[in-house]
């Protein structure tokens, strides 16, 4: 649970998720890929969630549609869009919300565009769902054009095939169908994984410019921190289904507070100097068979013998900022790691 | 090993996951098709399958469970003695178009070239003839049909979809990253083939073998019931031909022409689940949602 | 001295017919020393050809026109046994790390199967003691990996393992293409490492390719920039990254995310590639470009030596000296000397 701090203004929340828990069933137990995930974002704030493979980041994607397909279930939390939960609300309500209100542009989109219908008619085709009145065809074709205007595509793409467009245009036309009944909240997982960098930019100041123009929310999935560090506001960090911390981008890339989030961003290479590169040792828990304690403890070079008992919660160390980390709030920073720990990885 | 740890090991393989409900089913309707066929013929008479060993046209009794038909034969010794010839022909056709169609498939997925259009081309064309047509013209010129024959008559059409069915893998999974690691190694050509390819191929050659046999089966009943079977010896195909040659239908002697045709419903019913669990094997995407 | 592996003028072009053919490759020669063992960066998008280039160093495919030299032997007329020697001495790292297994085997036998065939081992003992070592040399435990199946394992131990596969042959070259794309972010710098001590420790010169120019600043001495088929610029990797003179480097290096949310992408606009009104004869980036003029879409430029250690082919920079295609070595940093072993010569 996030800790309120009852002091500070906050401006309503459009999207507010609390204990989200989705769990798969496998042969051998439950996954806890998602397990009490808490966050909250305002209108026109850029949250990022970032997390490497099995953290759980895409299950919480389709997790706020309420897209989870068995074996997943979502076990237990709220999806607060407007104050209105998600995840109890009728078939037939949220069938209305999604994509007038709440937006998923998921992984590996560009791809799954219909390849025998022209882009025009697939943005048209989410239109009718929500609004069954006949329009006429002008005011469409109209509509169509502003779209497709506003991602930055000609007026000609209307008329084409997914096969006859680039790899960055499919994505953009992906963001003109999911905006297309302006929502409040955008969820983008994953949207330029396949792209190249140049294109990669393109498509992402392009939904910033949507989202601007929209005053949405974005919730940014991926695993790249420096598309993060380009784009979004606040940045959640994921590891093995819970939030291990939460921060603004600047102040978590300078002044990471959990360990984890610190070793990923040493792992970086970057463009300003040559440097030794470490990777983290140890591999991710797998999620039928976690560690006792604190899940990231076997890879922690900080651990001690509370990390292996007792799970952390998040705790807000300051404004804004939530760890989950035993470390806090004893300390008020990250201390040195020393060398030895490193290498050896503190692997039991 | 012990009854008890074969009946452990049994369970534990019907317990892995890949041994879905068609397996097991299909297998163990073949296995009771294969007792039948083999162990019948110990069990019964086979005297009874003569011509003239009972009276003609006797209804099912005490005596002969599933009567006689008009030359005198006991239905149940026929029958049962007919199982397994048809079952070999079946074996001996999908034998020889997996053989066939392994060798041809993997040389032409695998080499391409003129060799490949070659094949393919040949497939093609033998695809769209109809089969009857050609197995007709060429049985009827057969004059000594034996089991053996027959089978092989049939596994002439028998060839073509292995062949395709394995070419197509072929062409995929020498697209794939350990092929190429593979020749890295500086293993040749035909180990590549045999080591690397080969082995990935198991489920699909199970599967078109089932798919043979069966379509084999098919072709042979076919023929045997215009007449063009073995002669004398009894198939199931010919116990059909015989029943439709004195009428049993208008007869009214159903218990002539129903046991073969139960029995070649339960092998095909058998064939059918077996080919569709060993689908399952070879494409575990079918059916189940990840 | 004859260099180790040389691509010479090459030019690839896919598609038969007329109308449908793809030039990959246009004009690329560089090549890779035998003296000191390096790490050059291939650097490019999709489309760029550094796929095709990686293929074509490997004898996978064949030029179209050129040549692919192994110790100054033409590779595509050699015997069988030149051949075997140009594949101890070339060896491969792919992107996807499940593709390069074979799903029937366990992950061993795509370790045990070098061994036997490039005869390093004689018993099957040794052939096991090579395997678990070269698995710990890579930082997994054979005991978690070895008798394993691929699909059991995750992405980043599966890569380790081809990377153990390396240490294992112990090539002269390594051509490896996109090796961590596929790779988790925390992952990647220990892989990099690996291929990092491989050209440390046992002299073994590595062919990094990739569309990253992050990663490749980091384990790079030298890189080499592509654009739709041909070397847009080369040199040492600060001199390019540190002050690019082809309008398509500094395109990619402005466009890279660095984790840096005080230094942001600018808003400047990219002109895309399909929206090209003008036809180009000349320089294949003019329709992008936006200091394109005239000469641009008329003539290729070729590259220029613009300082000592880079080269690039745009007008923009033309007065220095032209290079011809052979000769693009020379603005290559050589490795720094105290780091540099000399490598054996081929028996």
């Amino acid at each position: 649970m996030i800790p309120a701090n009852p002091t500070v203004e906050r401006a309503p929340d459009v999207l507010r998720v609390e204990d989200l828990k989705v769990y798969y069933e496998t042969s051998k137990g439950h996954a806890k890929a998602v397990d009490g995930v808490s966050f909250s974002l305002r209108p026109g704030e850029r949250l990022g969630l970032i997390g490497e493979s099995g953290s759980g980041k895409t299950t919480i994607a389709m997790a706020l549609m309420r897209l989870t397909h068995p074996p997943g279930r979502i076990v237990g939390g709220r999806v607060l869009l407007d104050g209105r939960d998600l995840l109890a609300m009728r078939e037939r309500e949220l069938r209305r919300a999604r994509l007038k209100e709440i937006a998923l542009v998921p992984q590996g989109a560009m791809n799954s565009l219909n390849p025998v219908m022209r882009i025009s008619d697939q943005i048209i085709d989410g239109v009718m769902a929500h609004e069954p009145d006949r329009h006429p065809r002008m005011e469409l074709e109209r509509r169509v054009a502003r779209l497709l205007e506003r991602v930055g595509l000609e007026s000609s793409v209307a008329g084409r095939y997914p096969h006859e467009l680039s790899g960055g245009m499919k994505q953009r036309a992906v963001l003109a169908i999911a905006t297309s009944l302006d929502p409040k909240v955008i969820i983008a997982d994953e949207p330029t994984s396949a792209l190249d960098v140049v294109v990669q930019r393109q498509v992402m100041l392009t939904l910033g410019r949507v989202q601007e123009g929209l005053g949405a929310a974005v919730v940014l999935v991926g695993h790249d921190m420096g598309l993060m560090a380009q784009f979004a506001d606040l940045v959640g960090v994921m590891y093995a289904g819970k939030l291990v911390e939460v921060g603004p981008v600047e102040q978590l890339l300078t002044e990471p507070r959990h360990p984890y989030t610190r070793l990923l961003i040493d792992s970086l290479p970057a463009l300003d100097e040559k440097r030794e590169l470490r990777g983290i040792p140890g591999l991710p828990p797998t999620l039928v068979d976690m560690p006792a304690g604190c899940a990231f403890n076997p890879r922690c070079p900080y651990q001690h013998l509370r990390c292996r008992t007792e799970t952390p919660e998040l705790w807000e160390v300051d404004p804004h900022r939530q760890v989950a980390c035993h470390l806090y709030p004893e300390h008020s920073a990250l201390p040195a790691i020393p060398d030895k720990q490193i290498r050896e990885g503190a692997i039991p | 090993m012990s009854i008890h740890g074969v009946l452990r090991e049994i369970s534990r393989v019907a317990h892995s996951p890949r041994m879905t409900r068609p397996l097991i089913a299909g297998s163990v309707l073949m296995l009771c098709v294969l007792m039948l066929s083999l162990i019948g013929p110990h069990l019964v008479n086979q005297q009874l399958a003569l011509v003239g060993a009972r009276a003609p046209d006797l209804a099912p009794s005490s005596a002969n469970w599933f009567g006689t038909d008009s030359l005198g034969r006991s239905v149940l010794a026929f029958v049962v003695d007919g199982t397994w010839p048809t079952l070999q022909i079946g074996l001996i056709a999908g034998g020889v178009g997996i053989g066939i169609g392994l060798l041809l498939g993997l040389l032409a997925g695998y080499f391409r070239g003129v060799f490949d259009a070659t094949v393919r081309v040949l497939a093609d064309s033998l695809l769209t003839i109809p089969q009857i047509a050609i197995l007709v013209i060429i049985a009827a010129n057969v004059q000594q049909m034996t089991v053996n024959l027959l089978g092989l008559v049939v596994a002439i059409l028998a060839w073509m979809v292995p062949t395709r069915t394995i070419r197509a893998q072929v062409l995929s999974m020498r697209e794939r990253g350990y092929v190429e690691v593979a020749r890295a190694n500086g293993q040749r050509e035909i180990e590549v083939l045999f080591r690397e390819v080969l082995p990935n191929l198991i489920p699909y050659i199970a599967a078109s073998f089932v798919g043979a046999v069966s379509a084999g089966i098919l072709a042979a009943i076919g023929l045997e019931a215009l007449g063009l079977g073995l002669s004398s010896a009894p198939t199931l195909g010919t116990a059909i031909y015989w029943a439709e040659k004195y009428s049993a239908v208008l007869g009214g002697e159903w218990w002539w022409w129903t046991p073969p045709i139960v029995i070649i419903a339960v092998i095909f019913l058998s064939l059918f689940l077996l080919s569709a669990g060993l689908d399952r094997l070879a494409n575990p995407r079918i059916g189940s949602r990840a | 001295m004859t260099p180790l592996l040389e691509v010479r003028n090459v030019r690839k072009v896919f598609g038969g017919g007329k109308s449908d053919t793809t030039v990959a490759l246009e004009g690329v020669s560089f090549s890779v020393s035998s003296e000191h063992p390096s790490i050059t960066g291939i650097v490019g998008e999709s489309g760029s050809g550094k796929t095709t280039l990686a293929r074509l160093m490997l004898g996978i495919i064949g030029p179209t026109h050129g040549y692919l030299f192994h110790r100054g032997r033409d590779v595509a007329a050699m015997s069988r046994r030149e051949r075997r020697e140009f594949r101890l001495e070339v060896q491969p790292i792919f992107q996807d790390p499940f593709d390069v297994f074979n799903p029937f085997y366990h992950v061993d036998h795509a370790l045990a199967v070098p061994i036997r065939h490039f005869k390093l081992a004689d018993s099957r003992r040794e052939v096991q003691r090579m395997v678990a070592e070269a698995v710990e040399a890579v930082g997994l435990r054979p005991s978690e990996t070895l008798g394993r199946y691929p699909h059991q394992l995750s992405g980043g131990q599966c890569q380790r393992i081809m990377v153990a596969r390396a240490f294992l042959i112990q090539p002269r070259v390594i051509v490896a293409d996109e090796p961590v794309s596929m790779i988790d972010a925390s992952l990647r710098a220990t892989i990099l490492g690996s291929l990092q001590r491989l050209n440390r420790e046992l002299a073994i010169s590595v062919v990094y390719i990739t569309h990253d120019l992050m990663t490749a600043y980091q384990i790079c001495e030298n890189i080499i920039v592509f654009y739709r088929g041909s070397i847009v610029e080369a040199g040492s990797v600060e001199r390019v990254i540190r002050s690019p003179k082809h309008p398509y480097t500094q395109l990619l290096i402005s466009s890279t995310p660095l984790p840096d949310p005080k230094r942001r992408w600018g808003e400047d606009a990219i002109v895309e590639e399909e929206s090209t009104r003008r036809s180009t004869s000349g320089c294949k980036f003019a329709p992008r470009c936006p200091s394109a003029h005239e000469p641009c879409w008329t003539t290729v430029p070729s590259l220029c030596r613009t300082d000592a250690d880079r080269a690039a082919a745009c007008f923009l920079c033309s007065d220095g000296p032209v290079l011809e295609n052979e000769e693009i070595n020379q603005v290559f940093a050589p490795p720094q000397a105290e780091n540099a072993p000399t490598l054996p010569e081929a028996n």
